[in-house]
C-alpha cells in the first residue's frame, strides 16, 4: 500500500486544530445554505447545504482520527499493536477521502444547475470507484479534488466577471487556495513539508470563506 | 435600462406585490404589477402555492390570493437569500 502522508511531529496537534477550524467554517455554510432553503424552498440550497454538510464530516473525521492517533502516540501504543494503529489511521482516512469527494462532487453538481439524478450519480460513483480501486488512494484522492476545486473555481471565475465585487473575489481566492492547497497535498506523500503547507493554504481559504460568511449575516 | 431578474427576485416581487394589496389580491393586478407574461404568472404562482407562500381562494368574482407566514419570512429575509444567492453563484 502506497503511504498517504507524512506529517512532521511538531505539527501534528496544530494541524488537528486546523482540521477542527475547517470542520466549523464547512459546517457554519452548510447551516446558512439549509437555512436559506426554508426561507425560500429552492433545492439547490438544500443540495449545496448537503455538500458542505458531507464536507464538514469529513474534516471531523479527519480530526478525531488524528486526535485518537495523538492520544495513542502520547500513551507509547500501549493499547494497540502497531499494524492495528497504522490500519485504523489508513482508514480514517478513507473515510475522510470518501465524504470530502462527496461533498465536492455535490457542490459541482449544484452548480451544473442540472435536473438529473443520473448526472449526480455519476459523478459520485466515477469519483468513488476511482478512489476505493486506486493502489494509490491519497494520490488519486488529491488529483480528483483538485479537478473538482478548478470546476469550481471556474464556476466562482463567472460570478466574479458577472458581479464584479470584491465579495465574490472572497470566495473565488478561497477555492482558488483550496485548490493550490490540494494540488500541494499531491506532493505530501513524499515531503512533509507540503503537508504543512497544504494545511496553510486550506486555513486561508476558510478564514475567507468565514469572511465571506460575516458579510452575509451582519 | 434595468437587469434582466433572476427567479428569487420575481418571487419577492411578485409577493410584494400581494402583500402591498393587504395580502389579497387578483390574479390581473399580479400580471399587471410583476411585468409577466401569463404563462410565467401562471407556473410562478403555481409554484408559490406548492412551497405555501401564498394561498389561493376562489370565490363568485373568481380567484384571489394571500400572504402566508412563510411568504412574510421570505420578503422580510430576502437580502439573507440573495447575499448567501450572489456568494455562491446559486442563481
Amino acid at each position: 500500500m502506497a503511504s498517504l502522508y507524512y506529517i512532521p511531529n511538531w505539527f501534528f496537534t496544530t494541524s488537528i486544530i486546523f482540521e477542527i477550524i475547517f470542520a466549523v467554517v464547512t459546517g457554519l455554510v452548510a447551516v446558512l445554505s439549509f437555512k436559506v432553503y426554508n426561507l425560500s424552498r429552492q433545492k439547490e440550497f438544500r443540495l449545496f447545504g448537503l455538500g458542505f454538510t458531507f464536507i464538514s464530516l469529513s474534516y471531523i473525521i479527519w480530526s478525531l482520527i488524528n486526535l485518537f492517533l495523538l492520544d495513542q502516540l502520547s500513551d507509547a501504543l500501549k493499547v494497540l499493536s502497531f499494524n492495528e494503529f497504522v490500519s485504523l489511521g489508513a482508514l480514517g482516512i478513507y473515510f475522510y477521502m470518501l465524504l470530502f469527494i462527496v461533498g465536492l462532487a455535490t457542490l459541482n453538481y449544484t452548480t451544473l444547475k442540472e435536473n438529473s439524478k443520473s448526472i449526480y450519480i455519476i459523478i459520485l460513483l466515477i469519483s468513488l470507484v476511482g478512489i476505493i480501486t486506486s493502489f494509490n488512494k491519497g494520490f488519486t484522492f488529491q488529483i480528483l479534488s483538485s479537478i473538482f476545486l478548478a470546476f469550481l473555481l471556474i464556476h466562482f471565475a463567472s460570478q466574479v466577471k458577472r458581479n464584479k465585487n470584491v465579495k465574490s473575489l472572497l470566495v473565488f481566492f478561497a477555492f482558488l487556495s483550496l485548490l493550490v492547497s490540494h494540488v500541494i497535498f499531491i506532493f505530501s506523500t513524499s515531503q512533509y513539508m507540503y503537508y504543512v503547507m497544504g494545511h496553510i493554504f486550506e486555513l486561508v481559504a476558510y478564514i475567507l470563506i468565514l469572511a465571506r460568511l460575516y458579510i452575509i449575516i451582519k | 435600462m434595468n437587469k434582466k431578474r433572476n427567479k428569487l427576485e420575481i418571487i419577492r416581487d411578485i409577493l410584494q406585490v400581494i402583500n402591498n394589496r393587504n395580502g389579497k389580491i387578483k390574479p390581473t393586478h399580479i400580471l399587471y404589477k410583476s411585468n409577466l407574461s401569463h404563462q410565467m404568472m401562471e407556473e410562478y404562482l403555481k409554484e408559490l402555492i406548492s412551497k405555501e407562500f401564498i394561498i389561493e381562494s376562489r370565490n363568485k368574482t373568481g380567484k384571489t390570493y394571500s400572504i402566508t407566514e412563510k411568504g412574510h419570512e421570505y420578503i422580510k429575509k430576502y437580502s439573507l437569500i440573495a447575499e448567501f444567492t450572489e456568494s455562491f453563484g446559486l442563481e
